[in-house]
């Protein structure tokens, strides 16, 4: 009878064991009594200058990073994680709602403003208290977000940030004859006319696209979003996040004339399935021209060792390849307005005092000079801090491309407002009806305006719908 | 009814060898399946949780990219299930009068691709779409007037991806049918051909009434299967595009609670209408196939 009792009991025990085996909430302390920190962030970085022989892969220089302050603070732990892409949008919101959030996490500011909305980030202006006369004023204004009392708060620290360019391969043009057709180094900047005429210049119908675009995914938005600033159409109004103003006359005009240059052969066919492959169409020479920021450069250098970069003008057996970044092209009487993306450093909240302490330190030690250094440097991003100095200096058209940047107008694209990612993901398939002929640009914007405003009446932090 | 002591110690180790197979049926099943149908009910955020009780289905009926779903999840199952169901049929009539060792090369050859994992197909079918140098566009050359970007127009994209889990879910209705016929006995053929039936007569007035269960069984689990349509959507598509044109109902589930602004309740509604359109669905095969089936 015994035994048979006993198959019983560790039958019943089957479901203690199961849910046993589920995770509470993270260990405060090792047992060495180290307060333990755990570090999630972006594949940013790799072969970071200096370090080139220990950061060959993403997250190499994260574990470097936890290496150098655990040597400085022997009573703390760092457990690094590095997130691919795909992951971050996906791991860390259920690893909040399963109450195992990372402490600290390094993301774009479109990702981590949703945290802050959500309410599980802790305020971090301590942390720069009495530094942020050496930070970027146009970083801090994108970090500080109104909490539910309406007081705007240092969501994250800023680290580095990137203004959205022109990528031009000017081969495209010169190997034809026809550079005379685009701006110069010097002077980087377009007229609408010139722009028209540099596209038609170079597209040959079935084979060569001028003007790469997506619109597949809401990472396109960047790119297809700077025409509609280029024709005096915002996508808010004075920071007004209640409603979105996309849907304007100025919007369709330039989604009218998205269509038109992507029926002209200006912009290639696939518009609206394009993803990562814009890229390879880059490289290969299909297209010529794409919106991107300056990290593009890094990009080339990783697609000529993955030997991506075939793009062949004179058929001469040779690459032609020459990257040359200009300000985006406007209507005239529009200004130049650039979108701003940034990462940086969010905490999420803790409970424990001493740990709290600890983690904030470890911000501070991330967010140090050198650091933030190493970081622009690696990513080919704008630091956030004025102290780290030109990292530019070995790329002059870079720096004079940039500083012209730096004194344009910052687009809104409300990538810090409560909606930015429900509204984000929502348009691209009302662009696509558009580039399709399903639908009109003026059809299009009116039912993306349609959706949005329903959306827009959403309570983030209640959820009400 | 037991009343006896040993009768009672029955039951219990009955239900104690059930438990094996039905507590992780119930915690890994019934409790998340109930769990999502209680979940569409309330609105959950990172931080709180509270009832809104129908807002979340209110919400369904005016969401136009749910529509969309809804119409590409049943457009697909009109693509591929009779097609499955025509096709295996067709290929296990053809392959059963074959030798045995035929018979195992072809159940080989049609069930290789369920084993093979459908990420690594949806890449090579991934490849054969490509517009700049796909397969397809390279066999067809111009009969379609030229380049075809078959995942990237709102006309073709859904054919393509029904052509796509066509051609992995044919292995286990052939071997069904085959396993069916196989069951058929040879008197009720030597009957039909006394009384002056011919092979089509015999296929249409005997084969195909006998095969009614296993039709019955392909039919439903296969319409199970395509409303539940997903991975081909998540691999060969861009969320759902172009215009909505593959958003499935799962896809969209998917894309409501694992992307941003992660709306959990919202998918879990999407969820649970999808249970009660699978059960009618499976209702009412189970009511017009299953009339006259003869069940062993």
């Amino acid at each position: 009878m015994a035994p048979r009792r006993g198959k019983h009991l560790a039958l019943l025990c089957l479901p203690a064991l199961l849910l046993g085996g589920c995770p509470g909430e993270r260990p405060l302390r090792d047992e060495q009594d180290r307060i333990i920190i755990e570090y999630w962030h972006q594949p940013m970085v790799t072969s970071v200058p200096g370090l080139e022989d220990i950061t060959r892969e993403p997250g190499d220089f994260e574990r470097h990073l936890a290496r150098e302050f655990m040597r400085r603070h022997p009573d703390v732990v760092v457990k690094t994680q590095c997130l691919s892409w795909e992951d971050l949008p996906r791991k860390v919101p259920i690893s909040v709602l399963g109450g195992r959030p990372p402490d600290v996490l390094m993301d774009y500011v479109g990702r981590t403003s949703g945290y802050w909305y959500q309410g599980v980030l802790e305020p971090l202006d301590e942390i720069l208290a009495g530094q942020t006369q050496d930070f970027d004023p146009k970083f801090l204004e994108a970090f500080r977000l109104e909490d539910a009392d309406q007081r705007r708060h240092l969501h994250a620290v800023p680290l580095c940030g990137w203004v959205q360019l022109l990528a031009v391969n000017r081969a495209a043009w010169d190997k034809r004859g026809l550079g005379h057709l685009l701006p110069t180094s010097d002077n980087p900047r377009w007229t609408w006319p010139q722009f028209e005429a540099a596209l038609s210049a170079v597209a040959e119908p079935g084979k060569r696209w001028p003007l790469g675009m997506q619109v597949a995914s809401e990472q396109g938005d960047y790119c297809v979003l700077q025409f509609f600033w280029a024709h005096g159409a915002d996508v808010y109004s004075q920071r007004d996040y209640s409603r979105v103003a996309i849907n304007s006359p100025q919007g369709v005009a330039a989604l009218q004339w998205l269509v038109d240059a992507h029926r002209r052969g200006w912009i290639q066919p696939n518009v609206a399935t394009a993803g990562n492959s814009l890229f390879d169409m880059f490289w290969r020479g299909d297209i010529c021209c794409l919106p991107s920021g300056i990290s593009l450069r890094r990009t080339y250098d990783n697609a000529l060792r993955e030997q991506k970069v075939t793009a062949d003008f004179d058929g001469d057996g040779e690459r032609d390849f020459d990257i040359m970044f200009t300000l985006p092209p406007t209507r005239p009487d529009c200004p130049i307005r650039l979108p701003f993306g940034a990462a940086g450093f969010a905490v999420f909240r803790q409970q424990d005092a001493a740990k709290r302490r600890a983690v904030f330190e470890f911000v501070r030690f991330l967010s140090e000079t050198d650091v933030v250094r190493q970081y622009a440097q690696a990513a080919n991003q704008i630091p956030s801090r004025k102290s780290v100095g030109d990292v530019f200096a070995e790329q002059p058209d870079v720096q004079h491309v940039s500083a012209l940047a730096a004194a344009c107008d910052r687009a809104d694209m409300g990538a810090t407002s409560p909606h930015y990612y429900d509204l984000r993901k929502r348009l691209p398939p009302h662009l696509q009806f558009a580039f399709l002929g399903l639908k009109t640009p003026a059809k299009a914007l009116a039912d993306f305006e349609r959706e949005a405003r329903v959306v827009l009446k959403t309570d983030v932090r209640s959820g009400s719908r | 009814m037991n009343t006896d002591d040993g009768g009672s110690r029955r039951d219990w180790t009955g239900w104690l060898f059930l438990l094996p197979v039905s507590l992780p049926f119930v915690m890994f099943v019934l409790w998340p399946l109930l769990h999502g149908v209680l979940l569409s009910f309330f609105d959950v955020q990172l931080t709180e949780t509270r009832f809104i009780g129908l807002d979340n289905y209110r919400a369904l009926l005016n969401d136009e990219s749910f529509r969309y779903a809804i119409r590409n999840t049943c457009l697909f199952v009109v693509l591929v299930v009779p097609t499955v169901w025509l096709i295996t049929l067709t290929i296990a009539a053809l392959v059963y009068p074959l030798g045995r060792l035929a018979q195992s090369f072809f159940r080989l050859a049609f069930y290789l691709p369920v084993v093979a994992g459908s990420v690594c197909l949806a890449m090579v079918w991934l490849w054969i779409f490509n517009d700049q140098y796909g397969l397809l566009n390279y066999l067809s050359g111009d009969l379609f007037g030229g380049r075809v970007d078959w995942l990237g127009r709102t006309d073709t994209a859904l054919p393509s991806l029904a052509m796509v889990v066509i051609s992995w879910s044919l292995g286990q209705p052939v071997i069904i049918f085959l396993a069916a016929l196989a069951g058929i006995p040879e008197e009720v053929y030597e009957a039909a051909t006394i009384d002056g039936a011919g092979p089509i007569r015999r296929f249409w007035h005997v084969t195909l009434p006998m095969l009614r269960p296993a039709s019955l069984f392909v039919v439903v689990t296969q319409t199970i299967g395509v409303f539940q349509v997903f991975v081909v959507v998540l691999l060969l598509t861009v969320n759902g595009g172009p215009a909505h044109a593959t958003r499935t109902i799962v896809y969209g589930m998917y894309e409501t609670a694992f992307t941003p602004p992660y709306n959990f309740d919202y998918a879990a509604a999407q969820g649970s209408l999808l249970l009660v359109v699978l059960a009618a669905v499976a209702i009412v095969q189970f009511r017009l196939l299953g009339r006259q089936t003869h069940w062993n």
